[in-house]
C-alpha cells in the first residue's frame, strides 16, 4: 500500500512538473521583467497588507500605553466580561529560546523576537521579519489568540534560528500550518516564572524573557506574580 | 565559479540557466501554482545577486532557499485568505474532468493538507528523490526528524485518499 502511494506520488508529482516547460514560463529571464501584473488578488493582498500596516499603527499606539495619547478615531474595547488568568504575562517579553522536537534553540537578543501583551486585549509579536498582531482572551491555563494579522515581508534566506522563530511565532499566532489554513482561535499555555514566560502551542515551546525597562501597561490578569 | 569564493554575476547568470526551470518545478509542488512559483525562484536569484556568498553546494542552497520562500508565500497567502477569502482551490477541483486529472486533484489536495514540514519532506523525497540524509541537510532538521516526519505524512496521505 504506501509503496502503492509511493509511486502514485511520485507519478502526480511529475505530472505537475511537466506541465511547467520552458515555453510556458512567465518570467523565463533573469531580473525583474515579466514580473506579474497587479491582478484583483494582488491588489487584495496589498489591500491586505495597508491593513495590516494600519492596524499595526493602532497597535503600536496602544502599546505605548500612558506615553501616548489615543487617537480620538481610536476604539478601544472596554475588558469587562474577560476572563483572568492566574498568569500575569503583561508587558513585553523578548523570545530567548525555542523547543521543538526535543531540540532547544537559543535566541539571539539581536533578532528583535518579542510578544507585547496590552491591555485591554491587544497582542502585538514581532518574529524579527514580520509583526504579527491580533487579540487575546486569558484562559484558567494561558491565553487564546485570536482576530490575527500580520505584515507581509517575505524573508529570503536560509538562517536555521530566524526560520524556526518565524514558524514557532507563527504557530502562536495562526497554529500550527494545516491544510494550508489557520485557526481562528489558538490556545497557548502559559507559564510564568521570575521574569520568564513560557508559551506552548502545538509542538513548540517558546520562552521569553521581560523586558528590562519596558512600559508596564495594565494587565489582563487579575494577579500580580512578579512578571 | 570556485568553491570558497563570493559568486560574482556571471556565476549567477549560469545557475539561473542551469536550474530555473528544475526550481520552478520543485516550487510548484510547494506553492501549487506556476506565478506564485516563478516568483519564488526569482525572487531567490535577486537575493543571490543582490548578496553574493560563497556556495560549496549551489543546487542544496538554492534548493533550501526555494523551500524557505515558498514557506514565505504559504503564510502570507494564509493571511490573505484569513482577509479576502479564497476561491482558486474550488476552481481547480470543479474544473477535474478527467480520471487523471481527478486522482491529481485527490492527491495534490491530501497533500496541501498535510502540515508544512510534512508536505516538504515528501515533495523532496518523492519529486526531487533526494535520500532522507538530503533532505535533512535541505531542510536543516535532522534524520530522524525526516523519517518520522515521512512517516506520519504517508499515514496521513493514506488516510485521506482512503477516507
Amino acid at each position: 500500500m504506501v509503496e502503492d502511494l509511493e509511486n502514485v506520488l511520485d507519478r502526480v508529482f511529475q505530472d505537475r512538473a511537466a506541465q511547467v516547460t520552458a515555453g510556458s514560463l512567465r518570467r523565463p529571464d533573469l531580473g525583474g521583467a515579466g514580473r506579474r501584473p497587479l491582478t484583483r488578488t494582488s491588489l487584495a493582498a496589498l489591500s491586505a497588507a495597508a491593513v495590516a500596516v494600519i492596524a499595526i499603527g493602532i497597535g503600536v499606539a496602544i502599546s505605548m500605553g500612558s506615553h501616548a495619547r489615543i487617537p480620538p478615531s481610536t476604539h478601544v474595547r472596554v475588558a469587562a466580561g474577560v476572563p483572568s488568568s492566574p498568569v500575569d504575562f503583561s508587558g513585553r517579553w523578548l523570545l530567548s529560546s525555542v523547543e521543538h522536537g526535543g531540540t532547544r534553540l537559543n535566541v539571539p537578543g539581536g533578532l528583535g523576537a518579542s510578544i507585547e501583551f496590552t491591555a485591554p486585549d491587544k497582542l502585538v509579536m514581532s518574529d524579527g521579519v514580520n509583526t504579527l498582531f491580533g487579540r487575546f482572551t486569558p484562559t484558567a491555563t494561558g491565553f487564546t489568540a485570536s482576530e490575527m494579522g500580520a505584515t507581509l515581508v517575505g524573508y529570503v534566506g536560509s538562517d536555521t534560528t530566524r526560520l524556526t522563530v518565524i514558524d514557532a511565532m507563527g504557530s502562536l499566532a495562526f497554529g500550527p500550518m494545516t491544510n494550508g489554513t489557520s485557526a481562528p482561535r489558538v490556545a497557548v499555555r502559559a507559564t510564568v516564572d521570575v521574569g520568564r514566560l513560557v508559551l506552548a502551542v502545538a509542538d513548540y515551546r517558546l520562552t521569553f524573557d521581560k523586558a528590562r525597562g519596558a512600559a508596564h501597561a495594565t494587565g489582563p490578569s487579575a494577579t500580580s506574580h512578579p512578571g | 565559479m570556485t568553491t570558497g569564493t563570493s559568486l560574482v554575476d556571471a556565476d549567477v547568470q549560469g545557475l539561473f540557466r542551469t536550474h530555473y526551470l528544475g526550481l520552478v518545478r520543485l516550487a510548484v509542488q510547494l506553492v501549487d501554482d506556476q506565478d506564485s512559483a516563478e516568483d519564488v525562484v526569482q525572487d531567490v536569484f535577486a537575493a543571490l545577486q543582490t548578496h553574493p556568498r560563497c556556495l560549496e553546494d549551489p543546487l542544496r542552497y538554492l534548493r533550501t532557499a526555494v523551500v524557505n520562500r515558498s514557506r514565505s508565500v504559504l503564510r502570507h497567502r494564509r493571511v490573505v485568505r484569513r482577509l479576502i477569502g479564497d476561491r482558486e482551490r474550488e476552481v481547480e477541483a470543479a474544473d477535474a474532468t478527467s480520471l487523471r486529472r481527478a486522482e491529481r486533484v485527490r492527491v495534490l489536495g491530501a497533500v496541501s493538507r498535510l502540515p508544512r514540514r510534512q508536505r516538504e519532506v515528501v515533495v523532496l523525497r518523492y519529486y526531487e528523490h533526494l535520500s532522507v540524509g538530503e533532505i535533512g541537510v535541505v531542510l536543516g532538521i535532522s534524520p530522524g526528524a525526516v523519517s518520522s516526519s515521512l512517516t506520519r505524512a504517508l499515514a496521513t496521505l493514506t488516510e485521506l485518499l482512503e477516507g
